[in-house]
Formats: C-alpha cells, structure tokens, sequence
C-alpha cells in the first residue's frame, strides 16, 4: 500500500511515515506543492495525506489536480483549521476524510485503513486476526463460526485495535476514538477499561485466544504474530 | 439634571431678578415724572394767578377762586414756596404780598388718577414682561432641543455600540461644529477600539491555530515513542503523563478556538433544537461518566423548549453543564435536571461552598483542584448564551450547586 504525505513539517511528516512504514505502508513524503503535484502525475496511491497550508500553495489546489485527472486515490486532509466551512470545502472537493491537528497516529491509521478500504475493496475485505473475523461492511464480529455481539462501543475498539495491531494504542487516542464529538469533556479514561472489559470477556467466550494486553497504564496492544 | 435645564434655569433666574428689580425702579421713576409734571403745572397756574391776583380787590375777606386754589392772609412771615404731596394731592404754598398783606396762596392738583394710570401701566408692563419671558423661555426650549438633537442621537448610537460590531460606528452628520467635532473624535475612538479588538481577535485565533502544528508533532512523537520497545514501566509511566498533558493542551486549544469562533459569528446556520432531545442524547453520551462516580440522575421534563439556535452550539452549551455536573459532583451524588417554562435548571450536589459569582463566568478563573477541568467551560456557556439572548445564573443551595438557563424561544 503506497501513501503520499502532502506536509510541509517534516518532523510531522516523517512521525506519520514511521508510524505507517511499521504497518507496511510505504511511504512518500512532499514537502510542497510542487513535489506533491509532480508525484500525483507520476504514481498512483493508495492514499494521500494532505495538508492545506503549503508554503507555496493550498493544499486544495492538489484535490483539484486529483480529480482534473480523474485519479481515484483516497485523500485525508489533515489541517490545522476545523471550521465546518474547511471541511465542507475538502469534502466537497473530494476528499474522503478530515482530519485536525493535532490528532493520534493511530486515530490517522485507522482512517486510512477505512479510506483503503472504501477505495479498494469496496469495503469488503473482512479483517483477520487468529481466527477473529470482523467484517466492516456488515459491521459483524465472529470467532471462527461463532458469532460475537458487541455493542457499538466495544465494535469500535475492537476495530480500532485491530487496524493497529502490534502497536501501542494510548488511552487517550482510545477515548477520543470512541466518543467522538463528545470528547474533550473528560480526562477519565476509567470508562475505557469497561469497554474493555466487557470486549474481552465476550471474545474468549466465543473461544478467541486473548491478544489484546493492557501496557502498563499507557494504553493497549493487540498481539497478533 | 439636564444641560438643557441647567442653561434654561440661569435664563430664569436672571430675568425673575431683573423684573423684580425693574418694577419697582420703573414704578419709582415714573412716579416722579408725573409729580414733576403736576408740579410744573401747578408753577404754570401760579405763575398764571399772580398777576390777577394783585390787580383783584379784595373785598369780603379772601375771595374764593375756585375749588382747588385757596388764599388766606397770614402773619407776615415771608416763607419760601413749598410742594409737597398730602394724601391725594399734590400742594403748592406760596406767599405774596397784596396791598402790603401777606396771603398764603395754596393750589393743590389731584394725582389719584396718576396714580391709578401707573398702576395700570406697571401692570401691564409686568404682564408684558412675564409674556416675554415665558415665551423666551418656551424659544429657549425648543430651540436648545432642536439645538442638542445630535447630541442626543450620538449618545444613543454610542449606548447601543458594542466594540465586536461588525460595521464600525457611523454617527449623524452635524451642521453644529462642537457636535461635529465630537463625531469625528468619537468615531475615531471607536474606530481604533475596534481596530484594537479585531487585532487581539486575529492574534488569539492565529496563535490557537499556530499551536496546532506543533502540538501535532508533539503527540505524533510521543505515539512514535510509545512504539519503542523495550519499554520499562517508568517510562511508559512518563510517557503517560506527557500524553495526558499533550491531551489538556489539545483541548484547551479547542476549547480556545471555539470562543472565538463564537465571538466571531461562525455559526450562523441556525435550526429549531429541542432542549429535551439534545439533553437527553448528552446523557446517553455521558452513561459511563455518570456511571463511574454511580450518580444518581433525577429528570423533570415538565414542558419541551425549542430555540432556533445553532446545533452545535446548543450541543457544547448544554453539553458544557451537564459535564460540569457531572466532573464536579462528588461520588453516589446527585444531578436533578428540570426543564419547564423556558427554563432549565441543572442542579449538582458538589464542594460544600459556593462558587465565587464573579469570576464563575470568567475564563480561567478555575475553582476547583480537579485536572479535568480547563477553566474554559462556564466562559463558553456565557458566551452561548449571550449570542441567543439567553440568561445564565449560578446559585448555590447547599447542598446543590444551580445552574439557570432562561431561554428565549
């Protein structure tokens, strides 16, 4: 799977690659919106990470070549603004998602994944992890044959887990993950081990090998070798 | 009391004196022209009767020369004329020697009806006056309001300017050059006011915005380091820290942003919200929070309210003090929502003293030792608030900490 980062700080832009490169995305970096606009003719990607503000453009201008060539690459703008008229403009624009600074490496993982999976596979890929089946599209959860009911919660952390397997996922990027909007409200992660709890305890019962490990108080991992 | 009154009164003042004053010297000089006048012509008469008088015989004692003229003999003691004014009359003695006797001659003139013809013209010239003077003052009156009326206007204009105004203050041409003057220094004082408050606007919100980046890289990097392996429980323990600290930060940043876009009228799409719905949907958000301090909630829906308002707007309001219940209240306590005549109250067991009312509002201003808070919340809701025309109020009954909201449909 190949990325494009359209970011104009590099100690931002080389954090997402080598975030993304331990999940074997390759990446590519543009500093610019020269470069940027260069490597959209040249490649094809999997997904674009676009910034707005370019020293020497608006990152808009790059959704616009995009679809000028009818290129079907994924884009997530990741900016610094967030007013409703930013994000309509992008999403209008054609890009897939939007992101705010600052954000979780993780969070960005797990909208890429949803991007890729959107673009490429309609969707239809159902993840895998020791004999764990999630399909995103049915938005089911089975153990080998046997099915799994979560809540829509415990569905979210579990997908969110998965898309960042073997990797620390802190508890914050968790509890923003999962209450979404209504997020910023509260610093008490206590609710995240309830979920949590609860997730794991249905998984073994549906007879599924316990991968997901607490890593100290930091945040949680899915081991899946 | 006003200038207008203020000037009008001196006016009064001034011309009451100078009535006063003026009567009586009037009445007084035209007095004495008048007696002047009879006394001229009692001289005439005088003057007249002598030369008869030597040539008349005089048989009969004193002859009778009419009713106002009298001739007496008298002692010889030649006496000098004298006028002087006896009850109604005004008197001229004189003494003349006829045929070697000396008489005293007496004409008297009447000045009661001089008297009543003063009297007549004081009155009338007091009447006169007084019309003068209400009518001048009337003028006066009229005329000074007319006069001040952009001033008045100014004064109006400056009452209603708030210094977040989108247009600067225009204010009425003035053919008056003081209130012309004062126009153009006041325009130009609001003028740089809002200059000023545009400019702080812009640093706030680029600065909110310029941390972002930063604060991007920062949370990036501390996700890269989480990574690292191997990962002793110490560091991981630090790395927690920075990551909640990098958390605060970020939403401070939000928390920031959003005031100023409120300040600035970002939200303009309005829709009709319910109250109760939008309630309710924030508290099946918050179960696990409410569950986690094992609250008691305690509802009193007795009438729905529907504002037009912003969605959003409406959300992080009442998502803002139900948040506050909750984060503040102490465990096993309570929360009592009541929503009925346009009023919500939201009500929290909590501290055991009231918050301090003047600063509650104010950003920053945190009263409280818990980390969770960011001191932006209650700045935000007033500043919902202010935007819809809603009133907020905190009032503590122990044990309850009440927050009002007074909504305007």
């Amino acid at each position: 799977m190949k990325i494009l980062i359209i970011e104009d700080e590099s100690a931002l832009g080389k954090s997402i690659a080598a975030y993304l490169e331990a999940e074997s995305y390759t990446c590519e970096l543009a500093p610019d919106k020269k470069t940027a606009l260069n490597k959209i003719e040249a490649f094809d990607y999997d997904c674009i990470l676009l910034d707005i503000s370019l020293p020497d453009g608006n990152g808009l201008q790059v959704l616009q070549a995009l679809k000028a060539n009818h290129k079907t690459d994924g884009v997530i703008i990741i900016s610094a603004r967030d007013s409703i008229d930013d994000r309509i403009q992008g999403l209008q624009l054609g890009a897939d998602d939007y992101l705010t600074k600052p954000f979780h490496l993780s969070e960005l993982s797990a909208r890429i994944a949803a991007v890729i999976r959107r673009r490429r596979f309609a969707g239809n890929n159902v993840l895998e992890a020791e004999g764990l089946l999630l399909d995103p599209q049915a938005r089911t959860v089975k153990v080998g044959q046997t099915p799994v009911d979560l809540t829509k919660k415990e569905y979210d952390l579990l997908l969110y887990l998965l898309t960042n397997r073997n990797r620390v996922v802190s508890k914050q990027a968790i509890a923003e993950h999962l209450s979404g909007d209504g997020e910023g409200l509260f610093d008490n992660y206590d609710f995240i081990y309830a979920h949590m709890k609860n997730l794991k305890k249905k998984l073994l019962q549906a007879g599924w090998t316990d991968r997901i490990k607490a890593i100290y108080g930091m945040g949680y991992k899915m081991e899946v070798p | 009391m006003k200038l207008l009154n203020k000037t009008v009164q001196y006016y009064f003042l001034l011309s009451v004196i100078l009535l006063l004053v003026a009567i009586p010297v009037f009445y007084v000089v035209l007095k004495k022209i008048v007696i002047a006048n009879v006394d001229a012509r009692l001289v005439a008469t005088k003057t007249q009767l002598i030369p008869r008088l030597r040539v008349m015989e005089f048989k009969n004692g004193e002859p009778v020369l009419g009713n106002d003229i009298t001739l007496e003999k008298v002692g010889p003691n030649a006496a000098r004329d004298s006028l002087y004014t006896a009850d109604t009359y005004r008197l001229l003695t004189s003494h003349l020697v006829i045929n070697r006797e000396t008489y005293r001659l007496q004409i008297k003139s009447s000045i009661a009806n001089h008297e009543r013809l003063i009297t007549s013209i004081i009155i009338l010239q007091v009447l006169l006056l007084s019309f003068l003077l209400a009518g001048l003052l009337l003028v006066n009156r009229s005329l000074s309001r007319k006069v001040w009326d952009p001033f008045y206007k100014t004064l109006q204009k400056l009452r209603s300017y708030k210094v977040d105004d989108p247009a600067p203050l225009q204010l009425a041409p003035s053919s008056v050059n003081e209130f012309s003057e004062l126009n153009t220094a006041v325009e130009q004082l609001a003028e740089r006011s809002r200059q000023a408050y545009i400019a702080q606007k812009e640093f706030a919100e680029n600065a909110s915005h310029e941390m972002r980046t930063p604060l991007a890289i920062f949370q990036g990097k501390l996700d890269l380091l989480m990574q690292t392996n191997p990962l002793s429980e110490e560091q991981a323990g630090l790395i927690t820290d920075l990551a909640t600290a990098s958390q605060r930060m970020a939403r401070l940043n939000k928390g920031l942003i959003l005031l100023t876009r409120i300040q600035n009228g970002q939200f303009p799409e309005t829709g009709q919200v319910s109250v109760q719905q939008t309630v309710l949907n924030l508290l099946e958000q918050y179960q696990p929070q409410l569950q986690m301090k094992e609250l008691t909630l305690q509802q009193d829906w007795v009438e729905d309210v529907t504002v037009n308002a912003n969605p959003t707007l409406m959300e992080v309001l009442l998502g803002n003090l139900l948040a506050n219940a909750i984060r503040h209240n102490v465990p096993r306590g309570n929360i009592i929502i009541r929503l009925a005549a346009d009023v919500l109250t939201v009500q929290n067991t909590g501290q055991g003293e009231a918050l301090r009312q003047d600063r509650i509002f104010h950003r920053f201003s945190k009263q409280s030792t818990d980390a969770d808070s960011m001191g932006l919340g209650l700045e935000i809701v007033r500043k919902i608030c202010d935007l819809y025309g809603f009133e907020v109020t905190y009032r503590f009954e122990p044990p309850l900490h009440t927050f009002r909201i007074v909504m305007k449909r």
